[in-house]
């Protein structure tokens, strides 16, 4: 099913005022697709997943994930957050943990059992189910945390920097198993990064946000080969032309766009 | 649906640096109605309490606990008068307090003294700390009261009595936080300044002392509520004059609006004390960010 | 036991010698009369006859009974307060506030107005000593909620826990190392508060004891009821700061 953003703006008032985080932003993401969300600090990126998973009200406009309107956490919605640190439970087993991401759908024991190994196999941490989160290291932490997402086999995966705590080696690792992930679980995915790479990378498409105020400035289809492939999809002459189309409307909004696929502001 | 895949917002201007510095370096002007609705949205619950005593007061009387409205004007009686010449308060009011805090600064000062020489030995080495910490922790759990008549043998019945009860009583508080504080300075601190090679006294003064103060300071401003209270019960036994003499006077002479009033007086010179201690510590801590817990 | 604890203990009985050994110096001088500071061996050998005393054991039984009966009052009322005030987000500030305030009036200038209102028996004991450690248990839970990393709030909602769940698995254990504190600090102040009340009048415990002993000029005999109590402190603090480290440990919150 399709997850629609429709006019939605969100504001923020306070006795200072009002702060528009997000103004006008409207986009759907098909079933199945791999949308990257990039911009600078404070375009709102952060502000429009949270929107999306139903963690934050918005101020006008609407979200819907097919038929059904998004007002808070809904069925078929998973999160990974930024710091793994900072979401997973420490005082909780692996297991554990992954088993309290789908305490809300009452599964029998065989199924949550199933639900769990199968996780843990697809994020590579099969018989870590009786580790604690801080026995690991932080890639393996952070995997725990998608793992969690997986868990109640999503329809919708958002993540929101989830690499950004992490060395530039795991990152790479992590990028090619979210795509694995996506691949195994057949799930539509929205990922959230400062990364420009990172989001040519992944994407089957770059949305790119502008701030002040928070808006979206370019759609951008990626028409890269699949699978895709750290060195080779980046040795490709169509990887640097996307790349430095994304890295001019992020970093410099007024500069002429490149020919291929974009449109000027 | 795919044409909504291809929008575009409008043109708007080039983000500017500008406005993210200025955002950073200008402050919210605080009106006086912001301030007022920010006191009150803190104080009502202690106004609420206030308002249940004094309904059970008025309801059940019993002349333990006379009616908060009751209190407040035997308070007003107590410490205040209508001569402008001295500051409108009254005459009770400089025969205790004056004496009463001048004790308490007089025994807390010397146990800031004391406590934080002790505890920056403590801290620096921890042998020391070894060596002495079941000792410091003896002393901690003898309640003051046991040691009175000890002290009243030592000093005979003098100001000694008090000031050295007090002074012992939080010592060992304020002792303690210094060498937790100076124990947990950042290593890395340490080391660059080894690398710099300072004289002793630079590491001292410009390196150790503000790493630590925020340990210092917590400790300070928990020892100076403790030594207030140990000036009101060293008062309450071994005195003439004070406010914790007056309290135990009044207790034994069954005037128990008088004794409630003294207690308002003592609550708020906690209050203002504990004040006083927070624009310090804003003034002097401001290069340390504390974010969540800071706003309770 | 490791090396390092049997260094560190080995360490503090050093450091407790030399401070006997110093004492014992200042008597042995003639620096203070032995009728206010006697000798550390007079207290010494008093002490044997102080632990053989079955009153004793008595008079301590109904101070720690008291002790702990305020204790179990005392953290069980503030947790449970302090939950729901933590959790509420309106309160939180206020509470404080309200909090703050009233803690200024020392429980010992109540020890009066306990003995009119419950008489001299244990009640009046584990009144004073609820009141004063009420607010700093109360204070520290509430400040165990308040801490709740945010994130992990926000990870909860997204799973649709319920509000019992976000209690007991998230609220709960972030809040657990901050109340554990809040207790062992409560601990130490409750015992000085309760002998400070048997000091100033109760009718029976071990605070008393110590006051028959000074009244009866047998100070030695004061002394080391007094050293008793301190021992009884340390051993009581050692045991609650092991638990605190344990309990820190095991929820691991950095």
């Amino acid at each position: 099913m399709d997850m629609t953003i429709a006019g939605v703006t969100k504001t923020y008032d306070s006795a200072r005022g009002s702060k528009i985080a997000l103004t006008e932003t409207s986009f759907v993401i098909g079933q199945g697709e791999f949308v990257s969300i990039v911009g600078p600090s404070g375009c709102g990126k952060s502000t429009l997943l949270m929107m999306m998973a139903g963690l934050l009200p918005v101020s006008s406009g609407s979200i819907h994930l097919g038929d059904t309107r998004i007002t808070g956490p809904a069925e078929g919605l998973s999160v990974v957050f930024q710091e793994y640190g900072r979401s997973l439970f420490p005082w909780m087993t692996v297991e554990k943990n992954l088993a309290m991401a789908v305490v809300a759908d009452k599964l029998s024991k065989a199924v949550l059992a199933e639900r769990i190994t199968r996780a843990l196999h697809s994020v590579g941490l099969e018989g870590s189910e009786k580790l604690y989160p801080w026995q690991m290291s932080g890639g393996m932490q952070q995997r725990v945390a998608i793992a969690r997402a997986v868990v109640a086999e999503p329809k919708v995966l958002l993540m929101d920097e989830p690499f950004a705590a992490v060395d530039a080696q795991t990152r790479a690792d992590l990028e090619d198993l979210v795509l694995r992930i996506r691949d195994e679980y057949k799930v539509t995915i929205a990922l959230v990064t400062h990364d420009i790479d990172e989001s040519v990378y992944l994407g089957d498409r770059v949305l790119v946000l502008g701030a002040n105020p928070g808006r979206v400035i370019a759609d951008i289809p990626v028409d890269l080969p699949s699978p895709r492939e750290q060195v080779e999809t980046k040795r490709l002459p169509a990887f640097a032309d996307l790349r430095s189309d994304v890295f001019q409307l992020v970093m410099r909004p007024k500069a002429p766009a490149h020919a291929s696929g974009t449109v000027a502001p | 649906m795919a044409e909504l895949a291809q929008t575009l917002n409008p043109a708007v201007a080039a983000p500017e640096v500008a406005p993210a510095v200025a955002a950073l370096t200008s402050r919210p002007t605080l009106s006086a109605g912001r301030m007022l609705r920010r006191f009150a949205s803190r104080a009502w619950l202690l106004v609420a309490l206030l308002i249940v005593w004094e309904v059970i007061a008025r309801l059940s009387p019993t002349v333990f606990f006379p009616p908060f409205t009751v209190v407040i004007g035997q308070f007003a009686s107590d410490w205040f008068t209508p001569d402008p010449t001295t500051f409108f308060l009254s005459e009770n009011f400089y025969n205790a307090v004056p004496i009463s805090l001048w004790r308490l600064a007089r025994g807390w000062g010397l146990a800031v003294i004391l406590g934080v020489s002790i505890g920056f030995l403590l801290g620096r080495s921890p042998v020391v700390r070894l060596l002495y910490s079941p000792i410091i922790r003896f002393w901690m759990s003898v309640p003051n009261a046991a040691l009175l008549p000890i002290a009243i043998q030592f000093f005979g019945v003098s100001e000694a009595v008090t000031i050295f009860l007090i002074c012992f009583g939080s010592m060992w508080l304020i002792a303690i936080n210094t060498a937790d504080g100076v124990s947990g300075v950042d290593q890395d601190w340490l080391r660059t300044a080894r690398s710099l090679h300072l004289p002793r006294r630079t590491l001292y003064t410009r390196v150790i002392l503000p790493a630590a103060s925020p340990h210092i300071l917590a400790g300070l401003r928990i020892s100076v509520g403790f030594a207030l209270i140990l000036m009101i019960v060293a008062e309450l036994y071994a005195t003439t004059a004070g406010l914790g003499h007056d309290v135990a006077l009044y207790q034994q002479t069954f005037r128990y609006k008088q004794m409630w009033s003294a207690f308002v007086l003592i609550a708020l010179l906690g209050i203002g004390i504990n004040v006083a201690f927070d624009l310090v510590e804003t003034r002097l801590l401001r290069w340390q960010r504390r974010a969540g817990l800071a706003s309770l | 036991m490791n090396t390092t604890t049997i260094r560190g203990i080995g360490l503090g009985i050093l450091g407790t010698a030399s401070v006997v050994a110093v004492w014992a110096l200042i008597v042995e001088l003639g620096l203070v009369s032995s009728a206010s500071l006697p000798s550390p061996f007079s207290v010494a050998a008093s002490l044997p006859v102080l632990l053989t005393d079955p009153n004793f054991y008595r008079s301590l039984a109904d101070t720690l009974g008291a002790w702990l009966a305020a204790m179990v009052i005392a953290s069980v009322s503030a947790i449970v307060l302090g939950m729901i005030i933590g959790t509420v987000k309106f309160l939180s500030a206020p509470a404080m506030v309200a909090v703050n305030a009233l803690r200024s009036i020392p429980s010992s200038a109540l020890i009066p107005i306990a003995i009119l209102i419950f008489g001299l028996g244990s009640a009046m004991k584990i009144a004073v000593a609820v009141y004063a450690v009420f607010a700093i248990v109360l204070i520290n839970t509430i400040y165990g909620v308040a801490g709740r990393e945010p994130m992990r709030v926000d990870a909860a909602r997204s799973m649709r826990w319920t509000w019992w769940q976000q209690y007991l698995h998230l609220t709960l254990p972030s809040a657990t190392p901050s109340i554990v504190t809040g207790i062992r600090l409560a601990s130490g102040i409750s015992l000085v508060v309760v002998i400070s009340t048997e000091l100033l009048g109760a009718r029976s415990g071990i605070g008393i004891t110590i006051v028959q002993y000074q009244q009866a000029l047998r100070v030695e005999m004061a002394y080391a009821a007094i050293t008793m109590v301190g021992i009884v402190g340390v051993i009581l603090y050692s045991v609650l700061a092991a638990v605190e480290r344990a309990t820190i440990d095991r929820i691991r919150l950095g």
